[in-house]
């Protein structure tokens, strides 16, 4: 009975009238109580305006929740607001990006009069190998999935050291399915954005970071795969996939369009 | 995903029911609990694993209370030099006489922490611990201000004295 030791205090009084005592301890505030009627009065009252406010307020715990603030719809609507700001900031992004080119579509006349070396570039190869083995996966096509879009292109651009862009294809047919981090030649990294169209042809978007050339778009073919590969800054970019070199094309020049604001 | 709307919608008719005894306007009260509920979505990560998921979602939802208390502080403020003479003087009209029968009428008459207290640890039944986590102030000052706010609370039942109305529209 070590609780009957201590005094009985405001505090014990408060803890009665919310029923937060042990058995022992509510025993001798009781017995302390016996004794004075005028505080055994008061906590009386402190009891029946608890109840009362408790069962006056409880029907609005009781109300059915309004569809706005059921946790998944609060969810929904952050993802949907955060995908769309992304987009915006990743667009603004890669105006600088093209800019920094001259833009795109003056690509072939920079290579002819400004001499930029069309080198070759391991790129295509590399993309292409990522490529063939993570499409055929089934249950891990991806490492971060595209409903964590923000989460998704933080992460990666955090390991590019590089803001990367997400570009959003489902206009020419591919939904983002996701991202996934792989090495790049001995101590670069690469990032991997993998997209699906409806008849289930997948599309990859490779970034590789440490690229030393600088080259505009072009496509390589490899077998039954083609890639259209990029290089820009020190990046490399490789949009791959099966498909024949002039829709991959054109699935690159809408991406960049796209990426660039439309246009 | 799915997991953080499981863990945060059963604590939503509580969180609706403190934001309104505090506020008592429905509109209001369900714009504060999206409001928390939209920070907590937004800040989930950044939660305490071990902590207690409950007092963490009420602590959000006071701390936009609070802000939103102190901005219509201001707004009140600026209104007050052409506002004052429109507000009636407590005590003059009839009807108000009646209103004092009603404990949600002497709650709101109550200070805003003594008010706090009082429903988090008498309504929600948050431990006082948690009270005092969620109201960022120590225990003691929750034990303090739990028995000042149901002593006025009594004294404005039992005697129907008149409470000075606080609170802020």
């Amino acid at each position: 009975m070590t609780g009957s030791e201590l005094p009985v205090g405001e505090d014990d009084l408060s803890a009665l009238v919310d029923g937060r005592l042990t058995p022992e301890r509510a025993a001798t505030v009781e017995a302390y109580l016996a004794a004075r009627p005028e505080e055994a009065a008061r906590i009386q009252a402190d009891r029946a305006i608890r109840a009362a406010l408790r069962e006056r307020l409880a029907p609005k715990a009781g109300e059915p929740v309004p569809a706005r603030l059921r946790a998944a719809a609060v969810i929904a609507e952050r993802r949907r607001i955060r995908r769309g700001r992304l987009r915006q900031a990743l667009a603004a992004c890669l105006v600088l990006l093209a800019g920094g080119t001259g833009g795109w579509f003056a690509r072939d006349l920079s290579e002819r009069f400004w001499g930029i070396p069309a080198r070759p570039a391991p790129l295509p190869q590399e993309a292409l190998a990522a490529h063939r083995i993570y499409t055929v996966e089934v249950v891990h096509p991806v490492e971060v999935k595209a409903d964590q879009g923000a989460h998704l292109a933080q992460w990666l651009s955090k390991r590019l050291g590089r803001r990367l862009a997400i570009p959003d294809l489902e206009g020419v047919g591919f939904r983002l399915i996701g991202g996934r981090l792989l090495p790049a030649g001995r101590s670069d990294v690469a990032a991997q954005l993998m997209y699906g169209a409806q008849d289930g042809s997948r599309l990859t978007l490779y970034v590789r970071c440490g690229e030393a050339g600088r080259w505009d778009l072009r496509v390589t073919k490899q077998g039954e795969f083609a890639s259209a590969t990029w290089a820009t800054g020190g990046y490399g970019y490789a949009l791959s996939g099966a498909l024949d070199p002039d829709r991959l094309m054109m699935v690159a020049r809408a991406a960049l369009s796209e990426m660039t604001g439309g246009g | 995903m799915d997991e953080i709307a499981a863990l945060i919608e059963p604590h939503i008719p509580a969180l609706r029911r403190y934001a309104w005894a505090l506020l008592r306007d429905h509109e209001a009260a369900d714009d504060l609990v999206q409001d928390c509920l939209e920070r907590a979505v937004g800040r989930w990560r950044l939660r305490r694993r071990d902590g207690d998921l409950k007092a963490w979602l009420f602590a959000i939802q006071h701390n936009l209370f609070i802000d939103g208390l102190r901005r219509k502080r201001r707004e009140l403020l600026r209104a007050e030099v052409e506002d004052l003479s429109g507000i009636p003087e407590p005590g003059i009209e009839q009807e108000s006489r009646a209103a004092m029968r009603d404990i949600l009428a002497c709650l709101d008459a109550l200070p805003a922490d003594q008010r706090a207290v009082i429903l988090l640890v008498g309504v929600e039944d948050l431990s006082y611990e948690e009270a005092a986590r969620v109201l960022g102030v120590p225990i003691g000052t929750v034990m303090s201000r739990l028995s000042r706010g149901r002593e006025k609370l009594r004294r404005y039942l039992e005697s129907g004295a008149q409470p000075m109305l606080r609170r802020v529209k």
